[in-house]
């Protein structure tokens, strides 16, 4: 073995403590810029690998609190599964707002980080998503630390950049809406990454025209805009949802975002291009662990299905710098040759590895503690700790800190082939730990279910060591030649009319930014683009997508645009299409010939896709009403559900419940409201749905009317079922949402107009 | 050699017929020398009480190591292991012994039919030969179109089946309730419905016209040839077509028949194209060993309009001709919309036929996730009793032959709630449902609620209830303090909401003769976590007035069935799903971290199993155990997820045993 590999996992040798000043920071990217290195600006922190060099902590905490508990302070109110963040002396989190009232929503909120007083807080709806209220929060925020900007990613895709100072929220992306970002049930969500001059999120996205397929797509924004930069997935029709955050590092010189995917494959990433550089297929199901990359390598873990035998569960470590056959997106696929080691049967699909002095140390789902040589992936050491684990652990002061899904807190020591327990404890019945504890100026702090608690050692003289320098990116040479072209904004969504100036970028092929270029703009679809890359979008009242293209010598680029009228809009799907401006709608639904008509179809038949929402137009959008023809066909007894979106409520008249509805968020119903509506099926009914704003008092409040009749008959005068909500969505797209998982469901005559 | 296991087999069935089913349950299959040759069914019989007689079961043994890949299993690496069964990546299903047989419900990643390869994604009941383990037969469920809201991915089947002589009960993941001929089309036989079509390969059409092999062969197969994609991947799903095989367009475009052509024996196909699939279909035969003899099969879905939440699954039982069944009705993906409040939830079928006698579907609108408890059957007080455990946490108690008309009859029903708990999505609620299965003993009936262990952990009952009241015997009802002399009508999330002026009273009528949820058992005045009932879908096991069972919080607990008092529990540090085992003395019980630790059958805390560093503690079967395990002719059966372990004394061991006990008796 040569030396420099034997001694590449050799024990770190810490230097003398320092007190904690600034230091300087080598931004990945070459970008200098004095950063608190005491500061945890992301849930894995500062080098993204859940280890901090501070000193001087404590071992023991008692959550009742008062004297010699060593917690400083604690909120009750601030229980969350989402994983704190501490800048500039300001800590972050995301938390359920209100809970249990008809306003209940989400919040980010700001407390400061040495009292746990509020700050502020910023507080947003959750609409048109089924995740439990219980799982709000399950994304956690990214603080940038040169502008002091917050990004935080709701439960139902609002995505936010906030005012770290106020709060106040500088851009958003309504993410399910615009691009059609999956909510579900489950509520995994993942967590923004900054890089250079981006905010990257991902998510399962279902979106329209060649995006109208699932995949895990990555949406990189300019992160003092919000203007769309690139915008790319893996592999189509992934088996799951996915929250493994991505680790950005530098592999070979190379800037490389590393995640695990929906498609159970580990792949890096340009982070500036979102072009693939490695992919390894790791598992049959989706990655929910963020792999920790150290010292070039990856290592990764999942707890689902391996690809090769009926085993399940799997840690790995990879080599990412060796050759391999080039994949279907031309990236280079490491499946069979990246491998330094793989260990099967280790359940690992929630809590993400850390290394400590050359061992591998994760705890798998059922909170087995165990410890594997990085190097060979021998078993050093295993020892069960409870019975689920969800969170990650804290290596910090020589000290592993780590909480149960369950409650069982533990700090323990690692000595070689010997895990030493220093303290254990139980939360109190009921509490437990999906976030993950983090450490920043000698403060512990513990998200649990039920509290978020300060802890420090007030005996101890917290200090830090100093830590190896993270790798630097190469920089870009005179004769780093031109091999990508990028157009951006990658996507936008405008009006007839609306002008959008596209700009091209030349990138090397290790992903880095050459200079910006003038290019030969072209567009295919409607819409003119001058040679200064201004597209101007047509007038009328069609509903279009064009593609814009830009050419550099041999090098060509593309971005997409919708354009959408403002109101009133028909759809009578005469030109046999469903408009391709919807997300989420194609393949989904289909133009079909009924009783002698081409309508629109929502069929049974896409596995995951038969009870789904599909977005019109404009997030911006409000005070209109929404008309459908609608029709429900009958199989074994059982008829389909087919509602109406105006301004993130539901409209749904129900198939099985044979009542009519109106809600915001299906889990929840905080102001929903149902009445009894018996109706048919295979008859025509026509649909009507109201949403306007109204100001009581000051208080603005929204206000949902719904009727439905048999549409061969006179509309009634009365309205079927009203709503009120006093934390109103202000604004939002129209949609439709439909249940055609027992029976189709057909749709005509869809109108919709601003409120008469 | 199979002339011999016939014999065998018909010597067994002719004890049945004589035996009859006048119980049905008891000790048919207990021999002279008191040990229980059979493990038929979920519990072992109908009363669910795991404890079969048995002798000599080992306490020690190694599982074994696997290597290659697929990975094969070296015995020589194994101790005490009589054979090992490879199963899918995810086994939920418990096995069953009965007969010459194994059958074990598993997920298809063992991929043990060619036409099947481990990728595709099936729920699988597979028949083993007991005597080596060796495969003989599988049925195979698609997975649902519908996805994961009926049909979750990679779980398989999930229950255990039922088998009486040469018929064999389960529920399918489909919804479906399935009997077939345990000796497959090993007797040359089909004994029931029609021969189905089964799938035999899928082509995707590709978008990349040069790469796509659906349109060329469409337009082959409308011309009438044979394209060789086609030829190719029937021989690749195991299955030669004839060279004078003849196609004939059923439908332009959209089907083809393949006949065998004239004066070749078997082999009829289809191919046919669905959305962007192009797939083969081959008639399956007599000849096909391989695949399951189906006498009936009733879709519940379809017929009874169920919507099983994210799994169908029940271990079904029996009492005489009639079957029981719960339909799993549940939830949709929204966990709070019932898709079908009216569909039964419990029913109760003609073993033989499939027909439907009774059925009942009082969770309705209260239930609160899936259902996925099994039923359990005795004579209690003189009276046969089926009892369910309903996904809204009541247990209901029928008379077995229903009204006469259809529906059926209560005898007694039991909240297992307090009415004051409160359901909460995602699982953070005092709430519970009943997925454990009710155990009846000694004229009792013992049930525990729990949840989906995806809910994680949460307070939990265990109850020990009087099966000879009737009617409404919960411990206590819901009333209006403005209206005491009426209950209120039970509702999902809440029962009782003080906030409204509600109360729970004591029911003069209650049926509880003890209830565990916490006890101080050091008595310091404070109730440790040690001291508390958890969730559980654990099943009780009760001998000699020892009752154990597991929860999710990995605490192991040891009671007076009589009593409720608890002599100890063990903290496993790891989630158990299955339930115990008690035979020969010992208990048994497997975790989530696959370990199995056994007890000595006492109310003192005594550990007999030592663990890998030679410490009193668990055996290590390699990944988890979600099973329980069982015992059938002194035989120990284990599965983990991936494989099915037969464990027993290694007969060198035995010579080992006696050649030592020889040489003691010479000192």
């Amino acid at each position: 073995m040569l030396l420099h590999n034997r001694l590449k996992y050799a024990r770190s040798k810490y230097g003398q403590p320092l007190v904690a000043f600034p230091l300087i920071i080598l931004f990945l990217g070459g970008i200098a810029k004095a950063a608190d290195p005491l500061d945890w600006p992301n849930w894995r922190g500062p080098r993204q690998n859940r280890t901090s060099p501070e000193t001087g902590l404590p071992d023991r905490w008692d959550p009742k609190g008062g004297a010699d508990s060593n917690v400083l302070w604690k909120r009750d109110d601030l229980g969350s599964i989402s994983t704190p963040i501490v800048l500039n002396g300001k800590l972050y989190t995301i938390a359920r707002s209100e809970p249990g009232t008809p306003r209940e929503g989400e919040k980010v909120v700001c407390v400061d980080a040495a009292t746990g007083e509020t700050l502020w807080e910023n507080k947003f709806n959750v609409y048109l998503s089924d995740v439990p209220d219980t799982r709000v929060g399950w994304s956690s925020c990214v603080a940038d630390p040169i502008t002091g900007n917050i990004y935080a990613l709701g439960v139902c895709g609002m995505f936010q950049c906030l005012d770290g100072e106020t709060g106040k929220t500088l851009w958003s992306h309504s993410l399910h809406e615009e691009y059609g970002l999956l909510s579900t049930y489950g509520g995994r969500t993942n967590v923004p990454i900054l890089f250079d001059d981006l905010v990257i999120i991902s998510a399962i996205v279902i979106g329209w025209g060649d995006m109208a397929k699932p995949a895990h797509r990555f949406l990189a924004f300019d992160k003092n805009t919000g203007e769309l930069v690139w915008f790319k997935g893996t592999r189509l029709l992934p088996y799951d949802t996915t929250y493994s955050t991505p680790t950005l590092s530098v592999l070979d010189g190379q800037a490389a975002l590393v995640f695990g995917s929906g498609d159970g494959a580990i792949w890096a990433l340009q982070p500036r291009t979102g072009n693939p550089i490695w992919k390894y297929q790791f598992s049959r199901r989706g990655l929910n662990v963020s792999p920790l990359v150290a010292e070039g390598k990856v290592f990764a873990a999942h707890g689902e299905e391996n690809i090769d035998d009926t085993t399940m569960g799997g840690l790995v470590g990879i080599d990412p710098s060796g050759a391999g056959p080039e994949g279907s997106n031309g990236e280079k696929d490491l499946t069979k040759t990246g491998t330094i080691w793989r260990n099967k049967e280790v359940m690992i699909g929630k809590s993400s590895p850390l290394l400590i002095d050359g061992t591998i140390v994760v705890v798998d789902d059922r909170a087995t503690l165990m410890g594997f040589d990085a190097k060979t992936g021998e078993r050093k050491f295993k020892k069960k700790l409870g019975t689920v684990m969800r969170s990650t652990p804290l290596y910090a002061d020589g000290k592993l800190y780590l909480c149960t899904a369950n409650g069982r807190w533990y700090t323990l020591k690692i000595e070689g082939d010997k895990v030493k327990t220093l303290y254990k404890m139980r939360l109190p019945a009921g509490e437990g730990c999906y976030g993950s504890p983090i450490v920043s100026h000698g403060r512990l702090y513990v998200p649990t279910t039920e509290h978020l608690y300060c802890v420090a050692d007030s005996v101890k003289t917290s200090g830090s060591n100093s830590e190896t320098p993270l790798p630097v990116e190469s920089p870009v040479d005179a004769d780093s030649a031109a091999s990508y072209l990028q157009v951006v904004p990658a996507e936008a969504l405008i009006r007839p009319g609306d002008k959008i100036t596209f700009r091209a970028r030349l990138y090397d092929k290790k992903g880095r930014v050459l200079r910006q270029v003038p290019a030969e703009f072209s567009v295919q679809g409607p819409g003119e683009i001058k040679s200064n890359g201004v597209y101007t979008a047509a007038e009328g009242r069609a509903h279009t997508a064009s593609s814009v293209r830009g050419k550099v010598g041999s090098l060509e680029g593309t971005a997409r645009v919708r354009v959408v009228p403002d109101l009133p809009w028909t759809f009578d799907f005469q030109d046999k299409a469903v408009p391709i401006t919807w997300v989420g709608a194609r393949y989904r639904h289909q133009p079909r010939d009924v009783d002698g008509k081409r309508v629109m179809v929502k069929v049974s038949t896409i596995p995951k896709g038969a009870r789904s929402r599909a977005w019109m137009g404009h997030p911006d959008m409000h005070d209109y009403t929404v008309e459908a023809d609608v029709r429900g066909d009958v199989q074994n007894n059982k008829m389909p559900d087919i509602g109406l979106i105006a301004q993130r409520y539901t409209l749904d008249l129900m198939g099985a419940y044979q009542q009519l509805q109106i809600r915001s968020w299906v889990s929840v119903m905080r102001m929903a409201k149902s009445v009894d509506f018996p109706w048919s099926p295979n008859v025509w009914y026509r649909m009507k749905f109201r949403a306007e704003i109204e100001e009581v008092d000051g208080k603005q409040r929204a206000v949902l009317r719904g009727k439905v009749w048999p549409r061969d008959q006179a509309e009634p005068d009365a309205w079927t079922i009203e709503a009120i909500d006093e934390s109103p969505n202000l604004n939002g797209s129209p949609g439709l949402y439909g249940n055609a998982k027992d029976a189709e469901l057909y749709l005509d005559n869809i109108k919709v107009y601003t409120n008469q | 050699m199979r002339e011999e296991k016939k014999r065998l087999w018909f010597a067994i069935s002719l004890v049945f017929t004589l035996i009859g089913f006048s119980s049905a349950y008891g000790d048919e299959s207990l021999t002279a020398d008191k040990v229980t040759k059979e493990w038929a069914q979920w519990g072992g019989d109908s009363r669910r009480n795991n404890t079969p007689e048995g002798k000599n079961i080992p306490t020690e043994w190694s599982p074994g190591e696997f290597s290659g890949n697929p990975a094969i299993w070296q015995p020589e690496t194994a101790k005490n292991i009589k054979w090992v069964a490879r199963l899918g990546s995810q086994t939920y299903g418990n096995a069953v012994v009965a007969g010459d047989k194994v059958y074990v419900g598993t997920n298809n990643s063992g991929g043990w039919l060619a036409r099947y390869p481990g990728k595709v994604d099936l729920g699988c009941l597979l028949a083993f030969d007991n005597l080596d383990g060796s495969f003989l037969w599988q049925d195979s469920s698609e997975k649902l179109r519908t996805g994961r809201v009926h049909d979750w991915p990679l779980q398989g089947i999930c229950c255990a089946p039922l088998v009486e002589q040469d018929r064999l009960w389960f529920v399918t993941s489909r919804g479906e309730v399935k009997c077939l001929d345990t000796e497959g089309f090993y007797d040359d036989q089909d004994d029931g419905v029609a021969v189905g079509w089964g799938r035999m390969f899928d082509i995707t059409k590709k978008q990349d016209k040069s790469a796509d092999q659906v349109q060329p062969a469409v337009t082959q197969l409308d011309a009438g040839e044979l394209p060789v994609v086609i030829r190719d991947s029937f021989r690749k799903a195991g299955s030669t077509v004839s060279e004078k095989a003849q196609v004939t367009t059923k439908v332009a475009g959209k089907s083809w028949f393949i006949s065998a052509g004239p004066g070749v024996k078997s082999g009829d196909y289809e191919v046919r194209l669905m959305g962007p699939k192009l797939s083969g279909f081959k008639k399956i035969s007599t000849e096909d060993k391989q695949e399951s003899d189906v006498v009936w099969v009733y879709d519940m879905m379809k017929e009874l309009g169920i919507s099983q939440h994210n799994m169908c699954s029940c271990s079904v039982t029996s009492a005489g001709n009639i079957l029981f069944v719960n339909t799993s009705n549940g939830v949709d993906e929204s966990h709070i919309l019932l898709p079908s409040p009216d569909a039964p939830s419990f029913i109760a079928m003609d073993k033989h036929s499939g027909k439907v006698l009774w059925t009942d579907s009082s969770p309705g609108i209260n239930i609160l996730h899936g259902q996925w408890s099994s039923p359990a059957y005795g004579v209690l007080g003189g009276v046969p009793q089926v009892i369910f455990a309903g996904g809204d946490g009541w247990a209901y108690s029928f008379a077995p032959a229903g009204d006469g008309k259809g529906n059926a009859k209560l005898l007694w029903k039991f909240d297992c709630n307090p009415k004051e708990s409160k359901w909460e999505l995602g699982g953070r609620g005092t709430r519970n449902n009943l997925i454990a299965t009710p155990v009846i003993h000694d004229g009792l009936v013992y049930v525990a609620v729990g949840q989906d262990p995806e809910h994680a952990e949460g307070n939990g009952h265990l109850w020990c209830i009087d099966p000879t009241k009737r009617g409404e015997v919960s411990p206590t009802l819901a009333l209006h303090v403005d209206d005491p002399d009426n209950t209120i009508p039970h509702r999902r999330l809440q029962a009782v909401d003080p906030k409204k002026g509600e109360v729970a009273r004591d029911n003069p009528n209650s049926a509880v003769v003890w209830h565990y949820d916490k006890q101080d058992q050091n008595q310091d005045g404070e109730i440790d976590w040690e001291e508390e009932m958890h969730r559980s879908c654990g099943t009780v096991a009760i001998k000699d007035d020892l009752l154990y069972i597991s929860d999710f919080s990995g605490l192991f607990h040891c009671l007076d069935a009589k009593t409720g008092k608890v002599h100890w529990t063990h903290d496993m540090l790891a989630a158990a799903w299955g339930s115990p085992l008690i035979v020969d003395g010992k208990v048994y019980i497997g975790d989530e971290d696959g370990d199995v630790t056994i007890f000595k059958l006492s109310p003192e805390k005594e550990i007999l199993s030592v663990d890998e560093y030679g410490d009193s503690g668990p055996i290590n079967m390699g990944n988890s155990v979600y099973s329980t395990p069982i015992v059938a002719d002194n035989v120990l059966y284990i599965s983990n997820k991936t494989h099915l372990f037969a464990i027993a004394q290694d007969e060198d061991d035995d010579k080992a045993e006696k050649s030592s006990a020889a040489d003691e008796n010479k000192d």
